[in-house]
Formats: structure tokens, sequence, C-alpha cells
């Protein structure tokens, strides 16, 4: 019962879960960058690197809501896939090199989003498919 | 006698002659265009040895700060992981998370004054620039 009003009182504190934007021009798969991962990116990193977040039930219920809106937060700073085209030169060559070794390493998509979303997991051929791309638009940009 | 002698200098001219057309062959591969040629000027050199060559070199004792750069290995990377460690480089400044914390809580005289990050910042965005133009 306690728990229960708890649980209704946090309801109350504002979560400020980032918004969404409808028109994303810079967007990576929309300029044809990632044709051969825009699946996989979609379904693995959309969620947290994009403007175009897919808001499951909890997104609006404390606590979830306060991580959700943190890790949003966090990973739009990072890597923000529909503003890909905004990025400079350099940082799109950093970028691709982290996204290799994050998905290399296990470390993304984060254990905490993938005990959610089973559709976001990679399987080593798909984390080879990723890597395969970060090195073909590299040498596209260096080009 | 004589003749061996100068048979044997001749043999030593020729071994000479090849092996410097190798390490020159050598040196060409090394820049046929897949490394650039990094500058350090002096100034960003005494920055390198001062705030992040104790992690950042094989003197460092940890291996992540290893995994994540080591100086001595950039001329070495090719062009594209030479910018990305460049673009690394500026981020972290930018940020002010390198040196880290509890190295600069150990070892004050390892933190690096906004002029000097500053410095090091535009040599490495010029630097990668000049890759990427």
């Amino acid at each position: 019962m306690a728990l229960a009003g708890i649980l209704v009182i946090l309801q109350f504190i504002p979560s400020a879960v980032p918004e969404n934007s409808a028109v994303n021009n810079g967007d990576i798969i929309l300029n044809g960058n990632a044709e051969q991962v825009a699946d996989l990116l979609k379904d693995a990193c959309y969620d947290c690197h994009s403007n175009q977040v897919d808001f499951p039930w909890y997104a609006k219920v404390a606590p979830a809501s306060w991580l959700l809106a943190r890790d949003i937060k966090k990973g739009r700073e990072h890597l923000n896939f529909s503003e890909w085209e905004d990025y400079s030169k350099r940082n799109k060559i950093g970028k691709l090199e982290s996204i290799q070794e994050e998905v290399t390493s296990g470390a993304m998509p984060l254990k905490v989003y993938t005990l959610m979303h089973k559709e976001a997991r990679l399987s080593t051929a798909q984390v080879e498919v990723i890597k395969a791309w970060t090195e073909e638009l590299t040498n596209r940009i260096m080009e | 006698m004589k003749a061996s002698l100068k048979i044997a200098g001749l043999i030593l001219i020729v071994i000479a002659l090849f092996v410097r057309a190798k390490v020159v062959e050598r040196h060409e591969s090394l820049n046929d265009g897949k490394q650039a040629v990094i500058e350090f000027p002096a100034e960003i050199k005494t920055i390198i040895d001062n705030k992040c060559y104790g992690c950042h070199s094989i003197k460092g004792e940890s291996d992540d700060a290893k995994a994540a750069l080591m100086w001595d290995s950039i001329p070495s990377y090719e062009k594209a992981k030479q910018v990305a460690r460049l673009d690394k480089i500026i981020e972290v400044l930018t940020e002010g998370t390198m040196p880290p914390k509890e190295v600069i809580e150990k070892w004050p005289e390892a933190k690096i004054s906004e002029a000097e990050a500053r410095v090091l910042k535009t040599w490495a965005e010029k630097t990668a620039d000049e890759i990427l133009n």
C-alpha cells in the first residue's frame, strides 16, 4: 500500500523525456549512407541515438521514465543518427570508429535496453555487418 | 691475397647497396599515402609529455588508457584511424575529461591548463583537417 502510494507520488515529478522530431533531413538512412544496416540501426540503436524513438508504454511511468530520459539524452549527445549529415567529416570518422568499438566489445546496445528489447540483441554476424559498414563508410568519407 | 680482398670488398659494397635499397623501399612503403606525416612541434610535445604521456605511452600502467590512445602509435596508423584518434583527443579536451579527476587528485601537476588544452586542441584540429583535405 505504502509502495503504491510512493509510486503514485513519483508520477508527479517531471521526467523531461526528450521529444521526437517528425522531419529529420540529416538522417543517415534517409541520405543513403546506411542502406545495408538500416534495419539493424533502427532496431538496435535508434531508440537512444536518433530523434525517432519508439517509446515503450513505461516511457511515461516514473521511475522508468527517468532512466529512459537520461539514456536518450546522453545517447543523442554522443551520437544522433537523425542529425548525421550535420557532423563534420572528422566527427563522422571518429563516431564510426566508436560505433565499431562499442558493438564489437558488446558495450552497445546497453544490457538494460536489450533486456527489454529482444530485437535489439546483436548476433555475431550482425556485429560483423555493422563493422563492415563502418569501414566502408569511413573509406567513402576519406576519399 | 690482394685479389680475394678486392672480391670481398666488392661483395660488401654490393650487400651495402642492396640493404640500402631495401631500407629506402621500406621507408617509401610507410609513406605510400596510407599514413599522413604528423608533425609534433616542440610546444605540443612538451604538453603531451607532461600531461598525457604518463598513461598514454608504454610507460603507462593502465591497460584501458593504453587501449584508448598511444601517442607514439598515431604516426603509424592509417589516415582514417589518425583522424579518429585526433577527433577523440579534441572531444576529451573540449569536455575537459582528461587527465581524469582521479589522476589529478593524486598528481595535481598533471592537470592541463586551459591554455595548454586550447593549444593542443588547435593543433589536433589543424592536423586532422590537413589529413582530410
